[in-house]
């Protein structure tokens, strides 16, 4: 069963790709959502036996290589901490994948999509399984490729090519760190088995470096501060695959991995305080930029943005079951999102500009409901999914003593206005405002099946995931993640946040208020930006702090330079004249005319050798070669013997 | 004496063999009736003439004039010289495969028929011989390695011959002291197998010179093959001078030509080692290196290749080499790691240098296998180093296996070929590499097969070539020769570019001349594909082989 949950997709991704073309659309479709559904049903399965039974398991798979002191074996490790990220990824894929079948339905392409979309779910869960940080870092490269593949996934129309090069490149960078961390892990700790890590790990000097290294991985995967600047590209890509990789699964990865690896990160309150403002950062600077945004999907994407800050921040104060507890509610509600804004982009030709759509919530009033509620879960609407997560968050983040959390609550609760704002703009501009579409995109009424029936299990879930899991999860005294997440009893300000003023707590519903306001006067920025004082900001965030610019500017333009010219210099400089070049012009040019030169047909020179040999052998004689004994240069008479002889022969 | 007589009938064979031989091929039985009955054909001088369009006059007029009847009854009585030469000029001036120069109703075919029978009956008489002694006042000794060995020696020129049959056809051999020469270098090579003193090595080893010599003159319309059979013999007089020289320094000191004797006398005396003595070894070794064509003693190889018949360059590219390495490492292996070990490093480092470098820039076959000869001669010495006696069976298992490949080769290089656009070109095999061009599209089989032989000899995985190189590499790595390991690297590498290059040529460069493999004698395609199947499956089935090369090593 366990094994079974893992394979599932992968057996559906081999099936859809390579039988593709033999199983049609429809074949395909029913293939690979066979597979996620098995893989569904049995990581509930696992999620009850794992939780209520409270047995973890670890399934052996062989051993992979081993060197010296790494050995890597194939161990996937099914603990809580695995079994609630494989019931969100799982059930995310699963609607995703149904979803898909609608939204896709006109592409020629869609096994291929599909095979795709399995593959990514499948390395998501060898991900989440891993027990060995380097299994970890397979299923971590494999979600990599899987998203170039789906980004790209139009790779006829350039700029999506270039995105999709470009998620792969700023995550190449964050993989090299990373990749660096597990050399560190190996050298200070002995191993990378996730389990071993756990238990050797010490608040040492390298702690510190371990963690810093981790973090440079997540910050690529999970698009934090600095290496941000793919995810909201990455948008480019359907908007099943925004939905399932750029919002609930892959962008968690680093979420995942921070979580995974929280022992080491418990014995460094350095890099937790780092963690703390790369969070809070992220979550402010994304929030900002998604206020000024156009298109509806990157206004989502800013807010996964902002909203994985927040889940850094819950890491950064130790509370790791709160942050997989957002994780999992916001799965659910941006994945409505998500979908919610599809099913909007669908009905209307494909137009995902704001500015240019308007008045749906007429023609299609599923659609409208779904971004209502997920907007609400977002906002933490009372009882609602979002609610549960993330106010706990802000009251964690309140009740941690210490200057830079309370910073940190300051900037979340603006945050969360923000977003409040914004997910009013996007409601107001697509359903409420007049249509401003044009005659061409008009957009078509009715929601088909494939596409409504996700959308109703989502929005259950954003209503109902966030109360039912709460307890369990991040509840008082809770045993729910066991042996997975351990903190260390200097870190344990959860028990304090439930002890803070009632009036902290209704804040974050006061921001919905503030926010919806903010929302109306700001639908449309144009009367305010004429003037240079607002322009120069709205310009600055519509640029979106010129990250974009700086890092092509200063630092990809700089490294590609550098590469240019150590390629010039070392590659097709130094390595190729000592290296194909240098030895074949030395062979062919010198020592092949050399060679040819002793050759010279004549006998005499020949025979020259044969003279020569003779003298060889002579010298020989006079030297001591293994074999003579050495007692040989000591002998006077045959020295003399031996130099006359010598001396006649030369 | 009635037990040497039970021992050497191999010998009495061979000789009683060569004595019929000879009374077969020169005198009464041998009237080329036959021939004249094929030859005869009227109307074959005119298609003939209509072919040779491209040629002079002169050589038409002599054509048209001169009916072949003529010619054999000239050649029958008299053995005229002139007439004979005349004759055999004919073929090279033609180049065509229709007239039936020589084929099996012919002398020398018969006899090389004969010999392969004699060959193969000498192999099973060394393989069971029972008896194993000394003979011949001690000179020889039979036991089980030289005895194998031999076996070995025999079966291979078995093949050699019945390889280079069909060549004899298209190179119009008709000479048929041609056969008993090449019988009696074997005898000289059986023999020095056997040897165990050095005045019966040197005899040995000048009797199978002076027949190689002379088979190497023995297209003397061929300024080349004078050329090689004088580089031949002039370099083989004065190697036998030092050889003497070295012997009679053995002989000064010791008082002894037997090998065993000098051995445990330089043993006993290696606290007070003898100028003399050293030197006598070093003068004899390196008349056997010569003979091995190692390094810088190697620059006779490429000439003699070229000059000589293929089929002759294939005998000594082969067999001597089984004899002397035989010798080698039976009785010459440890006198020569008492006194000089390792400087045989020298010379194997150098023929890899060489087989590595000179190959590079040949254009023809001949030569380009000469110099990859040398280098895996350079290969072969490696495991006569250092504890030699686990390494002997890498030895044999490479030399084996080597043996194979050049079979196949060199029968690739036998096979007629056609040149369309160069009808006056004899009709022989492929001389230059480019011949090979486009062999692909010609003769996909005959592609196929260099391409294995030319993978083997690069000593490749896929193919059987790999095996033999692979073994000595790895002996040479515990033996600790990590220079020697690392100097076959590089020549493995710079190697294999020719040999690639030869595939290439085959393969991928468009044909320039057209000319194409013509009918290949049927045996020798059979002896072609055995080989090419031996190199394919070999690398999966080679226990056999091990096991025999190892019991080998265990008796010497």
């Amino acid at each position: 069963m366990y094994l079974n949950a893992v394979l599932a997709p992968f057996l559906g991704s081999a099936l859809a790709g390579l039988m593709g073309r033999w199983l049609g659309a429809r074949g395909s479709g029913c293939v690979t959502i066979l597979g996620m559904g098995t893989s569904t049903l049995l990581s509930y399965v696992i999620f009850y036996e794992i939780r209520s039974m409270g047995s973890a398991v670890v399934l052996s798979l062989g051993s992979w290589f081993g060197a010296h002191t790494v050995t890597v074996e194939w161990l996937l490790c099914f603990d809580p901490l695995s079994a609630a990220m494989m019931v969100t990824v799982c059930t995310v894929s699963f609607c995703v994948h149904i979803y898909s079948l609608g939204y896709m339905q006109n592409d020629p392409h869609l096994p291929r999509f599909l095979s795709y979309l399995s593959l990514f779910t499948g390395s998501m869960l060898l991900l989440v399984t891993a027990n060995d940080l380097l299994t970890l870092m397979v299923g971590w490269e494999m979600i990599g490729v899987c998203s170039y593949l789906l980004i790209g996934f139009w790779f006829h129309r350039l700029s999506r090519t270039k995105r999709a090069q470009k998620a792969m490149l700023v995550n190449r960078v964050s993989d090299t760190v990373l990749l660096f961390g597990l050399f560190l892990c190996w050298w200070y700790l002995g191993s990378t088995d996730t389990s071993l890590l756990t238990a050797t790990s010490t608040s040492a000097y390298y702690a510190d470096w371990i963690c810093f290294a981790l973090l440079g991985g997540a910050l690529g995967k999970s698009a934090q501060v600095g290496l941000h600047v793919w995810l909201a590209d990455a948008m480019e890509g359907p908007t099943p695959v925004s939905a399932l990789i750029h919002a609930a699964t892959l962008v968690t990865a680093g979420i995942f991995l921070i979580a995974r690896t929280n022992r080491i990160w418990e014995c460094s309150v350095y890099a937790r305080t780092v963690l703390l403002w790369v969070g809070a950062v992220t979550s402010l600077m994304r929030r900002t930029m998604g206020l000024v945004q156009n298109d509806v999907k990157r206004v989502i994407a800013y807010s996964t943005c902002s909203q994985l800050g927040y889940m850094v921040v819950a890491l950064s104060l130790s509370h790791y079951g709160l942050a997989m507890y957002h994780l999992m509610t916001h799965a659910c509600f941006k994945r409505l999102l998500f979908l919610g804004a599809g099913v909007v982009i669908h009905a209307c030709a494909d137009v995902q500009d704001m500015r240019r759509s308007g008045g749906a919530h007429a023609s299609l009033p599923l659609a409208w409901t779904c971004l209502l509620l997920g907007s609400l879960s977002l906002l933490g609407w009372p009882f609602l999914a979002g609610y549960y997560s993330k106010d706990a968050i802000l009251e964690l983040s309140w009740a941690t003593p210490g200057s830079a959390a309370a910073l940190g609550h300051l900037i979340l609760m603006t945050v969360a206005c923000l977003t409040s704002a914004y997910s009013f703009r996007v409601l107001i501009a697509v359903f409420y405002a007049p249509n401003n579409a044009r005659k061409s995109e008009v957009r078509t009424p009715g929601v088909p099946l494939t596409m409504a029936v996700p959308l109703c299990i989502l929005a259950l879930g954003s209503i109902f995931r966030g109360y039912l899991l709460s307890d369990a999860l991040i509840g008082w005294g809770t045993d729910f993640w066991a042996n997975s997440i351990v903190r260390s009893p200097a870190t344990t300000q959860a028990v304090r946040s439930h002890m803070i003023p009632v009036w902290i707590s209704a804040l974050p519903l006061a921001t919905v208020g503030a926010g919806l306001l903010l929302a109306y006067v700001f639908v449309w920025p144009l009367p305010y930006c004429a003037e240079s004082y607002w322009k120069k900001p709205y310009l600055f965030l519509q640029a979106r702090w010129g990250f974009d610019l700086v890092w092509n500017q200063q630092i990809s333009m700089k490294v590609l330079g550098a590469g240019s010219a150590s390629w010039a210099s070392l590659d097709k400089g130094i390595l190729e004249l000592l290296g194909p070049s240098g030895i074949s012009q030395k062979v062919r040019g010198t020592l092949l005319p050399s060679v040819q030169k002793m050759q010279t047909g004549a006998v005499h020179d020949y025979a020259l050798l044969l003279q020569i040999l003779v003298v060889v052998g002579l010298l020989l004689l006079s030297y001591p070669v293994a074999g003579l004994t050495e007692n040989l240069l000591v002998d006077y008479k045959t020295l003399t013997l031996r130099v006359l002889l010598i001396s006649i022969c030369l | 004496m009635t037990l040497d007589l039970v021992l050497i009938r191999p010998e009495f064979f061979l000789l009683f063999g060569f004595l019929v031989l000879l009374w077969y091929g020169t005198g009464g039985l041998v009237r080329p009736v036959a021939e004249i009955i094929t030859v005869a054909d009227s109307n074959y001088n005119k298609q003939y003439s209509c072919l040779g369009s491209s040629l002079t006059t002169t050589h038409e007029t002599e054509v048209a004039n001169e009916s072949p009847k003529i010619s054999y009854a000239n050649e029958r009585p008299g053995g005229e010289a002139t007439s004979a030469a005349r004759f055999a000029s004919r073929p090279a001036a033609f180049g065509s495969l229709r007239r039936p120069t020589a084929g099996p109703n012919h002398a020398a075919s018969a006899l090389c028929l004969w010999a392969i029978l004699w060959c193969l009956l000498c192999t099973v008489l060394a393989f069971y011989g029972p008896l194993q002694s000394v003979f011949l006042g001690g000179s020889f000794q039979k036991d089980y390695y030289s005895m194998q060995l031999c076996g070995i020696l025999f079966f291979t020129a078995a093949f050699v011959l019945r390889v280079s049959l069909g060549w004899q056809k298209t190179a119009a051999i008709r000479h048929t002291e041609y056969v008993y020469l090449a019988m009696l270098a074997l005898m000289g090579q059986y023999l020095f197998i056997q040897t165990t003193d050095l005045m019966s090595m040197y005899l040995c080893l000048e009797l199978q010179s002076f027949s190689l010599v002379v088979l190497c003159g023995l297209n003397y319309k061929s300024a080349y093959s004078i050329e090689a059979s004088m580089k031949y013999f002039l370099l083989s007089a004065f190697r036998s001078c030092l050889l003497l020289l070295g012997i009679g320094f053995l002989y000064w000191q010791t008082g002894e030509t037997t090998i065993s004797h000098i051995e445990s006398l330089v043993f006993r005396t290696s606290t007070e080692p003898n100028l003399l003595l050293l030197l006598g070894i070093w003068f004899v070794s390196m008349g056997l290196l010569w003979k091995l064509a190692a390094a810088p003693l190697h620059f006779w190889v490429p000439d003699v290749y070229t000059g000589a018949w293929s089929s002759v360059s294939l005998w000594i590219t082969v067999l001597p080499k089984i004899s002397v390495l035989g010798f080698w490492t039976h009785n010459w292996q440890n006198l020569w790691n008492r006194s000089f070990g390792n400087t045989l490093a020298f010379f194997r480092i150098l023929s890899m240098i060489i087989g590595a470098l000179a190959p590079l820039a040949q254009t023809t076959l001949k030569r380009l296998l000469a110099y990859s000869s040398i280098g895996h001669m350079g290969l072969l010495l490696m495991p006569l180093c250092g504890s030699a006696s686990n390494s002997v069976g890498a030895l044999w298992t490479h030399m084996f296996i080597y043996i194979l490949i050049n079979l196949g080769t060199w029968g690739l290089i036998m096979a007629p070929m056609t040149r369309p656009n160069q009808p006056s070109l004899k009709a022989a095999g492929p001389q230059f590499i480019w011949d090979l061009k486009g062999l692909n599209q010609s003769s996909a089989t005959a592609a196929f097969r260099w391409r294995v032989f030319m993978t083997s000899l690069a000593g490749l995985p896929p193919v059987y070539g790999f095996l033999g190189k692979a073994g000595i590499l790895w002996r040479s790595l515990n033996n600790g020769l990590l220079i020697t390991v690392a100097v076959a690297l590089v020549y493995t590498l710079l190697g294999s570019v020719y040999y690639l290059k030869v595939m290439k040529v085959c393969y991928v460069d468009n044909p320039t001349s057209w000319g194409t493999y013509g009918k290949f004698s049927s045996t020798t395609a059979y002896i072609i594909a055995i080989c090419v199947a031996f190199m394919l499956i070999g690398l999966w089935h080679g226990n056999y082989f091990f096991l025999l090369t190892h019991l080998l090593s265990l008796k010497v």
